[in-house]
């Protein structure tokens, strides 16, 4: 060990972890404690974790973004990395900053610092297991984390294991704060605790995305597991003795989609999700939803395809699939999350809209926000409202009957002597099968009716003020808060820039500020072709040139701002 | 008191005149009202085929949805709210076909839900080609040469995988049909009842080749042993049994009470518990 004089540096605004090992060796554990320590102690945090599709081994990051500001995207490099594995920090030392400081054992760099790991978890438990946490509790040390805090933690975390384990861990981590100590590792400390309030939320995307489907009423999910979706039904099944939920593991996706619309069918707000090959297969229920009227949430967490593609990395690759999935034609709303926040707000939109209009509504996430952490403010439970759409009266009630908006109000089945029918065939206004085409005519006219209405339901962009800007940066869902930072740093360099970030997609508004502009416009998007550009096009928006990423990673603002560079 | 009267209506039917379906649904009807299950109180389940537009000619509730796909939006019904009774009409190639995998899926699950399967051993709306249930050798117009894989054994499998109700009818005995769905309602799970319902016009056999080959199971065979229920199905002999098979209850999959009501009170009360469990 080669610690070097303590020299603590000021506090910064930025400061950046990578914590990187093995698959299974607790690397999401230490992430998630390290996070948890820094929101306790006052401040914001950003994570994300990469994956690969393995059980065991190969290599595995979880990233944390530290600031006393909003955090919105993930760094270049990393002031501080820590593995549990030597063979592994060859993948990541890379991206260590040059003043960064790195901590494995094993290490023959005297610029890096050897902590003795294992001998550590030896003696805080009798085997290696508790290697994670002697190492939490050095980063605890060196970030100046209050030991107290980090104990409190994993109490919690560990609260359904016995006490000898809990105990261990305690020990293993005291451990690794106190060698950190004894041998001044602190000289990378940029942190200094503040007074915390204590109150903020840590939380995953997929967990904002279940937390906001609850609110929204959500009372049945059906899903087959698939990354990076698997959380979304993992968490409300979990939660389901509190909120009443019936959360299913259906044998395949098809079934996980005909269940949910046969739950709302019966009245329960309902949804599924998935990623994209399993929405492939959910294609077919889709239009069974289209077709029957039949509310229904999809959260669509996309990853790279085509097929099988890469299982657990990010990429906007399903925006045109998602907007054409469906044999024949009928109105959807598709929503885009730009942050866990927003991924709350929509899901409470996304089941209004749906049971509003009778029609599909789908959120289509990514592993980015699937697996990031945020830091956020409880949200106001006040605005939970839950608008009943269901039809007041109960004199000649027709499932389907045609009506000026297009909407024809839902009934429960059971709920009184009216009859409630749905039918995948075209149908009359009593749902029974029909074979008039003057009544198929009018029907699809009916259904289609709606979407006049659902455009006016539709929130603009968000726009960053700026006047005449010489580029506006379009960006949608999960690249938008990466986008806005990125607008800042052109901004700064002297390339006046501003940000347009969609959330809600479809059906497609285009503001003002995008039509019959001076300035070059640039879609910025995680995939190959620019499938929103394409879309916007449509709509006349002139676009200058398309800055996309298809590698499995998310963008960092940097990445942005240089390829703005290069296309001037 | 509820009549027969009541769930009939004034759909025009698409089946063939003289089809053994017109049995099947007086059947259905009638168990239905000998039950007294009033009209809303039931939801007819349907995918697709000349079976599942049964729910069509009944006066109540029903899903036709897709093809093959009639068990989980079934299941799911019932799961929300029990208070609905559930029954699915379906065809051998929606139910053991298209819908293979959610027919394991349901009876392993085990919804209280009665599932009738009109199964005339053919793919007749697709104008006759072999369906799971087709015998080994029949020709058929895609088939020329024969069917080359041997049929799908519904009641073996379903008894294998723990179905609790397992049935034959036959289109043919209304009476013992009737029965046979009304002693279902009674019975709490899956219950499956698989109809011999031959197909006059693409069918191997006319209705009356049945008619003498069909024996009605007797108090004799014991409904509780699994044993000799499978030993039954298992044993081919020139006689088909129609009965009930198998019938033992387990627990069902679904919620205990009618969850379909999303009260804005009580999920403003869990969404603020849960949040703190995030702070």
């Amino acid at each position: 060990m080669n610690c070097g004089a303590s020299e603590a540096k000021k506090l910064t605004m930025r400061t950046t972890l990578l914590i990187c090992g093995k698959a299974g060796q607790g690397i999401q554990t230490i992430g998630y404690i390290i996070s948890k320590l820094f929101v306790k102690s006052g401040y914001d945090i950003f994570a994300w974790q990469d994956f690969q599709s393995r059980i065991r081994g190969g290599e595995t990051s979880f990233r944390i973004v530290v600031s006393d500001g909003k955090v919105r995207s993930l760094p270049e490099s990393f002031d501080i990395i820590v593995s549990l594995d030597k063979e592994n920090t060859k993948f990541y030392l890379p991206l260590l900053k040059k003043e960064g400081i790195a901590i494995y054992q094993g290490a023959t760099d005297k610029n890096v610092i050897s902590p003795p790991i294992e001998e550590l978890s030896e003696k805080a438990g009798g085997s290696k297991f508790y290697a994670n946490m002697v190492l939490t509790g050095i980063i605890a040390e060196v970030v100046c984390g209050e030991l107290s805090l980090v104990n409190n933690i994993i109490k919690r975390e560990f609260e359904d294991k016995s006490e000898d384990v809990v105990s261990a861990n305690i020990n293993a981590a005291k451990l690794g704060y106190e060698w950190s100590l004894k041998n001044n590792v602190k000289k990378f400390c940029k942190i200094t605790p503040k007074k915390s309030d204590g109150e903020k939320m840590l939380i995953s995307g997929n967990e904002a995305i279940a937390l906001g489907a609850i609110a929204g009423g959500c009372k049945f999910i059906s899903a087959y597991p698939m990354t990076p979706s698997s959380g979304i039904i993992t968490y409300l099944s979990k939660t389901s003795d509190k909120t009443g939920i019936l959360a299913e593991q259906a044998e395949d996706e098809i079934s996980a989609v005909n269940m949910a619309i046969g739950a709302s069918y019966a009245g329960a707000r309902a949804m599924t999700s998935t990623s994209g090959g399993g929405f492939s297969l959910m294609v077919e229920g889709l239009s069974l939803a289209g077709m029957t009227e039949i509310p229904l949430v999809i959260v669509l967490a996309q990853r790279p395809g085509p097929a099988t593609g890469l299982p657990t990395r990010t990429e906007q690759g399903d925006l045109l699939f998602a907007l054409h999935a469906g044999h024949g034609e009928f109105p959807r709303f598709i929503f885009a999350p730009t942050s866990a926040d927003d991924a709350y707000k929509l899901m409470l939109k996304a089941f209004d809209m749906s049971q509003k209009y009778r029609v599909p509504v789908i959120i289509l996430s990514d592993q980015y926000l699937a697996d990031s952490y945020w830091t956020l403010n409880n949200f106001d439970v006040n605005a939970i409202a839950l608008t009943d759409y269901y039809a007041q009266t109960q004199k000649n009630f027709m499932s389907y009957k045609i009506t000026d908006s297009g909407i024809s109000a839902g009934m429960k089945p059971g709920s009184s002597e009216n009859l409630v029918t749905a039918d995948s065939d075209e149908h009359d206004e009593s749902g029974h099968i029909t074979e008039v085409l003057a009544i198929r005519k009018k029907m699809n006219e009916k259904r289609w009716r709606k979407f006049k209405l659902m455009e006016k339901e539709i929130s603009h962009p968000k726009i960053s003020p700026s006047k005449d800007p010489q580029i506006i940066l379009v960006a949608w869902g999960t690249n938008s808060l990466i986008v806005e930072e990125a607008a800042e740093k052109l901004s700064q360099s002297g390339i006046e820039s501003v940000a347009v970030s969609y959330s809600e997609l479809w059906p497609l508004r285009v503001p003002e500020a995008l039509m019959n502009v001076d300035s070059m416009i640039f879609a910025v998007e995680n995939n190959l072709t620019g499938q929103f550009a394409n879309l916007l096009k449509t709509k006349g928006v002139k676009i200058a040139g398309i800055i996309s990423k298809y590698d499995g990673e998310p963008f960092t603002s940097e990445q942005i701002a240089e390829a703005v560079r290069k296309k001037l | 008191m509820i009549t027969a009267e009541e769930y009939k209506n004034e759909i025009k039917s698409a089946w063939c005149p003289g089809c053994s379906n017109f049995g099947i649904l007086t059947a259905v009807r009638n168990a239905l009202f000998s039950s007294r299950i009033k009209p809303h109180e039931i939801v007819l389940v349907s995918g697709i085929g000349q079976a599942a537009k049964l729910p069509h000619y009944l006066r109540c509730n029903f899903f036709n949805g897709l093809h093959g796909r009639a068990l989980p939006a079934a299941t799911a019904i019932k799961a929300v709210n029990p208070n609905l009774k559930v029954l699915v009409t379906t065809g051998d190639g929606d139910c053991y076909g298209e819908g293979g995998n959610h027919f394991i899926g349901a009876v392993r699950r085990n919804p209280d839900i009665k599932v009738v399967v009109h199964n005339n051993e053919i793919y007749a709306l697709t104008k006759g080609q072999a369906s799971p249930t087709t015998p080994y050798g029949t020709k058929t117009k895609l088939q020329f040469d024969g069917v080359k894989i041997p049929p799908f054994d519904p009641l073996l499998v379903a008894l294998a995988l723990g179905c609790g109700f397992v049935a034959r009818g036959f289109a043919g005995e209304l009476v013992h049909l009737a029965d046979l769905i009304s002693e279902s309602f009674k019975f709490k799970g899956f219950a499956l009842i698989d109809v011999i319902q031959p197909c006059i016009i693409f069918g191997q056999h006319k209705p009356e080749f049945y008619k003498d080959k069909v024996f009605k199971l007797t108090r004799e065979h014991c409904i509780s042993d699994y044993d000799s229920a499978m030993k039954l199905l298992r044993t081919s002999t020139e006689k088909i049994p129609i009965g009930i098979f198998y019938k033992k209850e387990r627990e069902c999959f679904g919620a205990k009470s009618d969850i379909t009501c999303s009260e804005p009170e009580v999920i403003k009360r869990s969404v603020a518990e849960l949040m703190s469990e995030f702070c």
